[in-house]
């Protein structure tokens, strides 16, 4: 059975929709090369910093949606879901605390991975 | 130091006869219980272009021809046969759920256009708020965030037309009008023409929207990091 | 090892096309399917050092998420310190 992509239909996409899809492919695609890390001589705390909260942030995602599932599987108490959340909000606080010291907005606690993605 | 290219995930060793990887190297498999790699042997990674990255479709195109239930991999996934073989069992439940998923189907990318992303009423559930502490409520939001985020409410005209042929379905939001987001729809295979007979007479008021397809099930793959 | 990185004329190149069906191959192949490798390059002083292959990441986290899965749902006694 071939399967090859079906004819272009009487709906396509328009020049600007075509622009938008790009747009978006190289935002989500990024560098094609390994993503590097590399420490700032200049502000060496401030990339350490970067690297770490990234890291720290990333773990507090993998916590939240891990945290979600339990609570919508139901497998968690209500006073659980109250101390993760609380634990969750306070962790997210002092995410950005620590940020705003090196001068980090929490869009630059990103680090692209290539094929991960961007880490978070 | 040799390694393998992987092309994608099978439930089955697949028949002869589905021709050579994108760099002409010999296809072969590597097995871990149920679980099938096609995969080439590489020494570097393939330099991605339109040729290489085209490629790499066809041979995953000839690969779902010969067989029912394919699990497609990400471009450019080189790594070693014994890497490959620990991530396979460490992930054999996932792996499995997401091909018997994807048996006998194929993917529908639908783009969702139009200038601004609707916007959901969500009912507040006031009297429910009242009893929750800040943590419960800030799961809460958070929960409906990531719902939210994997939400197309722009199709929800579509459904009943969509619900006889759509089996599945995977949303990426982009939020950037004109382009407000990608639905993936796994279908049966060979329903390709009656899906876009639906989406031909889709009327959605001010928002568009653009099937292309049938894929290979790239979009179904089970999520990265869980 | 170390892949050759490819050059920004390169992908220029590939997002420059009109072709929809390039972009829904790219869309597909590099946004799409199954992740089995990540890599990141570590260094200092401009010089890279560390070329880091990270499926060992998602390896030990699918075991983490799952460990935590068959967990049973039991209210606990006390807090745990």
């Amino acid at each position: 059975m071939t399967r090859e992509p079906a004819k272009s239909r009487p709906a396509s996409l328009h020049v600007r929709e075509l622009e938008s899809l790009r747009a978006e492919l190289e935002r989500r695609v990024g560098e094609f090369s390994p993503p590097r890390w590399n420490a700032d001589p200049e502000d060496v705390q401030r990339s350490v910093a970067r690297l770490v909260l990234t890291l720290v942030e990333f773990l507090r995602q993998l916590m939240e949606r891990q945290a979600i599932r339990r609570m919508e599987a139901r497998t968690l108490t209500a006073e659980e879901t109250e101390d993760v959340g609380q634990a969750l909000m306070r962790l997210e606080e002092t995410i950005r605390d620590i940020g705003r010291r090196f001068g980090l907005a929490p869009e630059d606690l990103n680090l692209d991975l290539g094929p991960l993605g961007r880490l978070i | 130091m040799s390694e393998v290219y992987v092309y994608a995930l099978l439930g089955q060793v697949p028949p002869p006869g589905t021709g050579a990887g994108l760099c002409e190297e010999p296809l072969r498999v590597v097995r871990v219980g149920e679980l099938v790699a096609a995969v080439g042997d590489m020494t570097d990674p393939p330099a991605v272009s339109e040729a290489t990255l085209r490629a790499h479709d066809a041979v995953v195109r000839r690969l779902a021809d010969a067989v029912d239930a394919i699990l497609p991999v990400r471009f450019g996934s080189l790594l070693s046969e014994s890497s490959l073989a620990d991530l396979l069992a460490a992930r054999a439940p996932e792996l499995s759920e997401a091909l018997a998923l994807v048996a006998g189907r194929e993917q529908m990318t639908l783009r969702v256009l139009g200038d601004a992303p609707a916007t959901v009423e969500t009912p507040r559930d006031h009297a429910g708020d009242e009893t929750l502490g800040p943590g419960a409520r800030y799961l809460t939001a958070r929960r409906a965030e990531w719902r939210r985020a994997r939400e197309a409410p722009e199709l929800t005209p579509l459904r009943p037309a969509l619900a006889p042929v759509v089996r599945a379905e995977r949303v990426t939001r982009h939020d950037a009008p004109p382009l407000l987001a990608s639905v993936y729809h796994l279908i049966d295979r060979g329903d390709a023409a009656a899906y876009h007979a639906v989406v031909e007479h889709a009327d959605l008021g001010t928002v568009r929207v653009v099937a292309t397809g049938p894929w290979p099930p790239y979009a179904f793959a089970p999520e990265a990091l869980g | 090892m170390s892949p050759r990185p490819l050059t920004g004329d390169d992908a220029r190149a590939i997002f420059a096309t009109t072709d929809t069906s390039l972009l829904e191959v790219v869309d597909n192949l590099l946004t799409k399917g199954v992740v089995l490798t990540g890599d990141v390059v570590l260094g200092i002083g401009g010089v890279d050092l560390i070329y880091a292959r990270l499926s060992v990441l998602l390896c030990t986290v699918d075991r983490l998420l799952a460990a935590q899965d068959d967990v049973p749902a039991r209210p606990r006694g006390g807090r745990r310190a």
